[in-house]
């Protein structure tokens, strides 16, 4: 795994050759302008749904180990 | 159940299964247990989730409809989706074991709308593990097989998507594109596949890889096949916020009308139906590393492109060398971002045995995540970070800037621009296995128009070395697939090589 890392990042290296002086960075291809939407309820409420793909639940609540002891 | 769909159904255009469901000569419920069984036979691992009764359900709601005297171009016609797009009714892996077993409470917008279309889902496609990858080999399911050849891949990351397609185990597969995941499998198993703009098809229930990049992709056998389905999978979507607000087109009428504009058509006749189209050819494309039977196949298919009246013009796109290292930057830093939502408790693979909340994050990520995954997200994750964020993850983004404009100025010389998909013929399995970058290095030709979000497509031209598939390349400007669809259209009208079957 090191090795590999390391040829990647060889190869990512060669990008600070190259000068970008007053090149504005591209977040986006076609660079969209977000579009803002109606503060409205859209969604309804599917939380027993959303959670039946979880490992561990009850009463609605995600299950974890215990972090406060 | 009405009678079985004859054989050879599988070898037959979108067209003319069209017209037979039209006809009522074979109804959707036939035709989708006759591919269903093919699947069923089929070896080379395509599929990583079948659920026939499911897909008759589909079907026969398809019946149904056609019944009532409703019509529509996908109305019945089975498809298959990579297993990016999440359904309901099949499982949505990504080919992970992260999500092995993962159910989606929802439909992904693709879905649905080729579900509402009656296009009838025969089972989700096998990829590499979330798209990450150009050989299939990086999925969790086991690699896929080349029908051409089953000791070589068939490209990534879409591999399941493209083999299914060439082997006659489903005529149309939707298919997703980062880097040259539509194209490049699509080239190497010798069908057509388009990328559209990015922004054209939505994102909303595609399992996200690199959110500024993936784009949602038709395969099929020809062009005019991937001109339907992409018309039916294309639109805005409220949903995605970078989803592109503009009407929806229709690409069959786009691909049929002429290629160039009014103005600019006046020597076109029916034999030379692309007389004015300006092809420009990167010389960067054609450089040392394109191998020579690549080259040949292609060369011989830009003659066949003049034969039909097109005029080729050299051009460069002088940052092509920096189109790898700029992705390969973007893309795990967006992939590392996007993937750290699999935490093991919401959803996904969660480790059996952990001591606190700290080692079953840790735990459930590294048994979830094959090796390749792993490694983008460290990489992702250190040229995201302090100290390093301008001189990687910044610098990149400026690059893939001018990347880019070398497009815009290409284009204001050219119509579009032509060259291979991939530099050489689909390699054999394991070949590459070890070696990260070069297989990363062999992504040179697809990863331009992927930064610069223009549709790209790519047809089948021939044959290379151990007659395995090659293919060529178009890229257009934005929102051109209809001239891109066009192009390819006439050229299979005037070729058959995109009718070619690899042996049973």
């Amino acid at each position: 795994m090191l090795a590999q890392l390391n040829s990647v990042l060889g190869l990512i290296e060669s990008l600070q050759a190259v000068d970008t002086t007053g090149v504005e960075p591209m977040t986006h291809a076609g660079e969209p302008s977000l579009r803002l939407r109606a503060d409205q309820v859209t969604e309804p409420d599917r939380r027993a749904d959303y959670q039946q793909g979880a490992p561990a639940t009850d009463h609605g609540l995600y299950l974890v180990p215990r972090v406060i002891e | 159940m009405s009678s079985p769909a004859p054989p050879g159904w599988h070898t037959l255009p979108v067209s003319a299964l069209r017209k037979a469901l039209d006809t009522a000569q074979v109804s959707a419920e036939a035709l989708a247990a006759h591919f269903l069984q093919r699947i069923e036979a089929s070896s080379l691992n395509a599929f990583i989730d079948v659920r026939p009764e499911a897909t008759l359900a589909q079907a026969r709601l398809a019946d149904q409809r056609l019944a009532t005297g409703e019509r529509g171009p996908l109305l019945g016609m089975p498809i298959a989706h990579k297993d990016i797009f999440v359904t309901r009714q099949w499982r949505s892996t990504a080919g992970s074991k992260m999500l092995a077993d993962y159910v989606s409470p929802f439909d992904a917008t693709v879905v649905e709308k080729l579900a509402s279309a009656g296009a009838v889902c025969l089972g989700k496609t096998n990829c590499d593990e979330f798209a990450m990858g150009s050989a299939n080999e990086n999925s969790f399911f086991g690699a896929v097989r080349n029908p051409w050849d089953t000791a070589a891949v068939p490209g990534g990351s879409s591999g399941g998507s493209a083999a299914a397609v060439a082997a006659g185990l489903a005529p149309l597969a939707t298919g997703t594109d980062t880097g040259g995941s539509v194209r490049q499998p699509a080239a190497m198993c010798g069908i057509t596949g388009i990328k559209p703009t990015y922004g054209r098809v939505s994102r909303f229930g595609m399992i996200a890889f690199a959110s500024s990049l993936d784009q949602g992709g038709a395969m099929a056998a020809s062009a005019a096949d991937c001109a339907a389905l992409l018309t039916a999978m294309s639109g805005f979507d409220p949903r995605d916020a970078t989803s592109l607000e503009r009407e929806t087109d229709d690409f069959v009428a786009g691909m049929l009308a002429p290629v160039l504009t009014a103005a600019r058509s006046a020597n076109i006749t029916e034999s030379r139906p692309l007389a004015g189209l300006r092809i420009g050819l990167p010389r960067e494309y054609f450089a040392q590393g394109l191998s020579a039977d690549v080259e040949q196949a292609v060369r011989i298919a830009l003659d066949g492109l003049v034969a039909l009246g097109a005029e080729l013009r050299d051009i460069s796109l002088p940052r092509t060398q920096l189109t790898i290292p700029a992705y390969y930057v973007i893309a795990p830093a967006e992939a590392s971002s996007n993937l750290s939502r699999f935490d093991g408790v919401r959803y996904g693979h969660r480790a059996e045995h952990y001591t606190d909340l700290r080692d079953l994050y840790r735990k459930s990520r590294a048994e979830g995540f094959g090796a390749e995954v792993r490694r983008r997200i460290m990489v992702g994750t250190y040229v995201l970070s302090h100290g390093y964020y301008d001189a990687y993850y910044l610098q990149a983004q400026k690059l893939r800037r001018l990347i880019a404009e070398d497009f815009d100025a290409a284009f204001a010389q050219v119509d579009l621009i032509a060259g291979p998909v991939s530099p050489t013929v689909a390699w054999n399995l394991g070949d590459k296995g070890d070696d990260p970058v070069s297989s990363y290095l062999a992504d040179i030709y697809t990863l331009g128009a992927s930064l610069a979000g223009l549709p790209g497509l790519s047809m089948p031209v021939g044959f290379g070395a151990g007659g395995r598939p090659v293919g060529l390349q178009l890229i257009g400007p934005r929102l051109a697939e209809s001239q891109l669809l066009g192009v390819a259209h006439r050229f299979q009208l005037s070729s058959d090589w995109h009718l070619r079957r690899p042996p049973a």
